[in-house]
């Protein structure tokens, strides 16, 4: 069993699903989450899901229940690079997925939490 | 009843009636051995009455049909009812010369001096299958000029909604726009449906679900050319549109628009 990589920069935990994300690992995820949020005493966490090329109702299970859960540890959460093809499976799967925030990619996902890249002079 | 027809049909003018109709008439018997065939089949085919007459039927069969056809002509014997042949198949008749022709074919069993036999009616269907074909064609077309994506600033689409909005097209519709706003990294959508003809709960579903998929992709959308009429027929249906972004025109939408992407 090989754990997700959660990184941390600054205040914001990291992490990139898999391609290869199998559901014993997708079980993990939220507890991942949690533990690193717990330890690190982070204000927000990115997921970038950009790799999945299709969610089953289990993967949108453990996403959506990521983002509550971490939304009740009181940190903010986004998902960012959902697939077309994966967009629509969510839809036809008829989940509420209104309560999650969303980007196109990390890029804009760090800037809805407020943060943007600048070089250092 | 029997004194009566041959009183008022005499078998000269039955024989008539089956040789002078305006559509393709061939009898033929249970070994696919045509007995007859009328006038209009002759024009049709080109061939003459009696160079028909002894042949078998797969004679006016393209040759890539000859084969197959014995076995299908069999099981109509097997069970003889009157039908259709070749259902949702399109079907062609060979003509003297080698060219093809566009038919349908009709098939009626008919008991004759206790041999079962089997009335083939043959109706030419260029004309038909011309439209059809156009139609087709045309649909396709479309289709494909109804539903553009069009990058009308770095960063913003307008999809344009002409026409009427099923459901089989709002899923193509869905489809299209999230694969090229992927693509193209569109952060607003701003979906124009001025030239809707009508909304009504289920179309007012589609849009619904649209902006709902784009939402879920990280991009904002806005519905524009809202007109009054739509307004009220929104409003009536209690259509909740929730908290979808909308403008009245276009150039409004495109404004709004302008003003997210500097926020972003």
């Amino acid at each position: 069993m090989k754990n997700i990589p959660v990184l941390k920069l600054g205040s914001i935990l990291f992490l990139t699903v898999p391609e290869n994300m199998n559901d014993a690992m997708a079980q993990y995820l939220e507890e991942d989450v949690l533990q690193q949020l717990h330890k690190t005493g982070a204000e927000a966490v990115v997921i970038d899901i950009s790799s999945l090329e299709i969610i089953d109702s289990f993967m949108a299970r453990v996403i959506t229940e990521t983002v509550q859960t971490t939304k009740v540890m009181g940190a903010r959460i986004v998902v960012v690079g959902m697939s077309s093809v994966a967009t629509i499976t969510l839809l036809e799967l008829g989940l509420d997925m209104s309560d999650i925030e969303t980007a196109m990619d990390l890029e804009s996902g760090l800037h809805k939490l407020g943060y943007r890249l600048q070089t250092i002079k | 009843m029997a004194d009566k027809t041959e009183v008022i049909f005499s078998q000269e003018f039955l024989y008539s009636i089956f040789d002078l109709a305006p559509i393709g008439i061939i009898i033929a018997n249970s070994q696919g051995v045509i007995e007859d065939a009328n006038q209009y089949i002759c024009s049709l085919t080109d061939y003459e009455s009696e160079e028909l007459v002894g042949q078998k039927v797969e004679l006016l069969l393209p040759e890539r049909f000859r084969g197959g056809h014995v076995a299908l002509r069999d099981s109509f014997f097997a069970h003889p009812t009157i039908r259709m042949m070749g259902r949702n198949r399109e079907l062609n008749a060979v003509t003297k010369s080698g060219s093809e022709l566009p038919i349908e074919v009709g098939l009626a069993p008919i008991k004759s001096d206790g041999d079962l036999k089997v009335i083939v009616t043959i109706t030419d269907v260029t004309m038909k299958r011309e439209a059809d074909n156009k139609m087709r064609a045309l649909s396709i077309e479309l289709e494909e000029v109804s539903t553009p994506i069009l990058e009308v600033w770095e960063g913003v689409a307008v999809v344009p909604i002409i026409g009427s909005l099923d459901t089989d097209r709002a899923q193509k519709l869905l489809e299209s726009t999230l694969a090229k706003m992927k693509d193209a990294r569109f952060r607003v959508t701003i979906l124009d449906i001025t030239g809707l003809t009508c909304i009504d709960t289920s179309v007012a579903h589609h849009l619904l679900r649209l902006t709902a998929a784009i939402g879920l992709m990280g991009g904002h959308s806005v519905l524009t050319g809202i007109s009054p009429e739509i307004a009220k027929t929104i409003v009536r249906l209690g259509v909740d549109l929730g908290e979808l972004k909308t403008c009245s025109t276009l150039a409004r939408g495109l404004n709004y628009a302008i003003t997210v992407l500097e926020e972003c």
